[in-house]
C-alpha cells in the first residue's frame, strides 16, 4: 500500500526546499495526496553570503503541496558534520534557489556538494 | 462538488460545509484580497459555494505601482461587481479591522 | 497522520498562516475543510515586510492561497491519542473500554499507518 512517494521518509529527518526558496528541517509526521506535508521540531535555515547560516526554531508545521519543491531525507550523520556556523552562500546560490520548479532541486544539489568540498 | 458539500449541507459531519459561511457577511462592508495583490472593499450582496462574490459600491485600495505591498490610500471607484471565485484569496469585514502596533514585541 | 487531519484538530487553537503573498495571519482556528480553506477569529494580520499589522475579527482563507501553517506543538500529541483511541474502539466497541489507547503509550514510536 504505497500510497506515496514520501512514505519511506516518515518519521525522519527531511529538509523541504519551498518555492520561495525557504529551507526547513524537522521529522516527517504526515503526508497526504496533495503532498501536503507535516513537520515536527522544524527549523527553518536562512542562508546568506556575509554571514553564517542561521537556524531558527519554527516547531509543528504544515507545508501546502503546491509549494513543496524538494523533499529530501537528511543523512544526519552527515548533517552532524557541517558547520553550519561557518556555511556560506553567495549571493547568485541564493539567486538560484530562490527561482522556481526543478531549478531549485539542482540549486539545492550544488549547495550540498559545495558544503562538503 | 462544493455545491453539492453546502445543499446536502453536510450529510457526513467529518467536514463541516460551514467554512464557507459568508451569509453573516451579507449587506455589510467587506475588504477581498484577489490573487494577484488586489484588494476591493464593498458591501456584500451575495456570494456562491465557489466564492463568487457580488460586491456594491465597490472600491479597490490602489497600490503604489512601485512597491505593490504598501498602499497608497487612493482609491479607485468600481462600482457593483461580480468577483470571481478562484482569485478571491481572503475575506474579511472590515468592521473591527484597524492597524495596530507589533503586537508581538513582547512574545518574540 | 494525515496533514488535514491534523489541522481539524487544531480547531480552536491558535496558528499561524502565510499566504503565498507573504502575508501572514496569527488567529484561531475556528474552521477548516477538506481543501484546506479555513476560517480564523482574532486575527492579526502582517505584511510581507513584517512593518505592519492589522487587527481583524474574523477572516476567510481560500486554501489554495496558502504557503504553510504553523501550529502548536502539542497538536501532534492530540492526533496520535485521537488515533490511539479510534484504532482501539473500532473492532470491537465494547471490548476495552476507551482506555488511554495502548497502555497509555504516548510514545511516538507507535503510529500505526491509518
Amino acid at each position: 500500500m504505497s500510497r506515496h512517494l514520501c512514505e519511506p521518509f516518515i518519521d525522519k529527518i527531511v529538509t523541504v526546499v519551498m518555492h520561495d526558496g525557504r529551507n526547513v528541517q524537522g521529522t516527517l509526521r504526515g503526508v497526504d495526496q496533495a503532498h501536503n506535508l507535516i513537520l515536527e521540531n522544524t527549523i527553518e535555515r536562512f542562508f546568506s553570503d556575509d554571514a553564517g547560516v542561521e537556524e531558527v526554531p519554527r516547531g509543528l508545521f504544515v507545508i501546502r503541496g503546491p509549494n513543496v519543491a524538494i523533499v529530501g531525507l537528511v543523512d544526519q550523520e552527515k548533517d552532524k558534520d557541517v558547520d553550519w556556523e561557518n556555511v556560506k552562500v553567495n549571493g547568485k546560490c541564493m539567486a538560484t534557489a530562490a527561482r522556481l520548479s526543478f531549478l531549485e532541486a539542482e540549486a539545492h544539489l550544488v549547495m550540498f556538494d559545495w558544503k562538503e568540498a | 462538488m462544493s455545491g453539492q458539500m453546502s445543499s446536502s449541507g453536510g450529510s457526513g459531519n467529518r467536514q463541516r460545509p460551514v467554512v464557507l459561511d459568508l451569509s453573516k457577511h451579507v449587506e455589510r462592508s467587506v475588504l477581498v484580497k484577489l490573487v494577484g495583490g488586489r484588494q476591493i472593499r464593498g458591501t456584500l450582496k451575495g456570494w456562491d459555494p465557489l466564492v463568487n462574490l457580488v460586491l456594491d459600491d465597490a472600491v479597490e485600495e490602489l497600490r503604489d505601482p512601485t512597491d505593490p505591498y504598501v498602499l497608497t490610500g487612493k482609491e479607485r471607484k468600481l462600482g457593483l461587481l461580480v468577483a470571481r471565485g478562484t482569485s478571491v484569496m481572503t475575506i474579511c469585514p472590515t468592521d473591527g479591522m484597524e492597524e495596530t502596533e507589533n503586537p508581538f514585541v513582547e512574545q518574540e | 497522520m494525515l496533514p488535514l487531519s491534523l489541522l481539524r484538530t487544531c480547531q480552536g487553537h491558535p496558528m499561524l498562516v502565510e499566504l503565498k503573498t507573504g502575508e501572514t495571519y496569527n488567529g484561531f482556528l475556528v474552521s477548516i475543510d477538506t481543501w484546506m480553506n479555513l476560517n480564523l477569529r482574532e486575527v492579526v494580520c502582517t505584511s510581507k515586510d513584517g512593518e505592519k499589522f492589522w487587527k481583524v475579527t474574523e477572516i476567510y482563507i481560500r486554501g489554495s492561497a496558502i504557503k504553510y501553517l504553523r501550529v502548536p506543538d502539542e497538536i501532534i500529541d492530540v492526533v496520535q491519542e485521537e488515533n490511539a483511541n479510534r484504532r482501539d474502539n473500532r473492532p470491537n466497541s465494547r471490548g476495552r473500554g476507551r482506555g488511554r489507547g495502548r497502555g497509555g503509550g504516548r510514545g511516538r514510536g507507535d503510529r500505526g499507518r491509518g
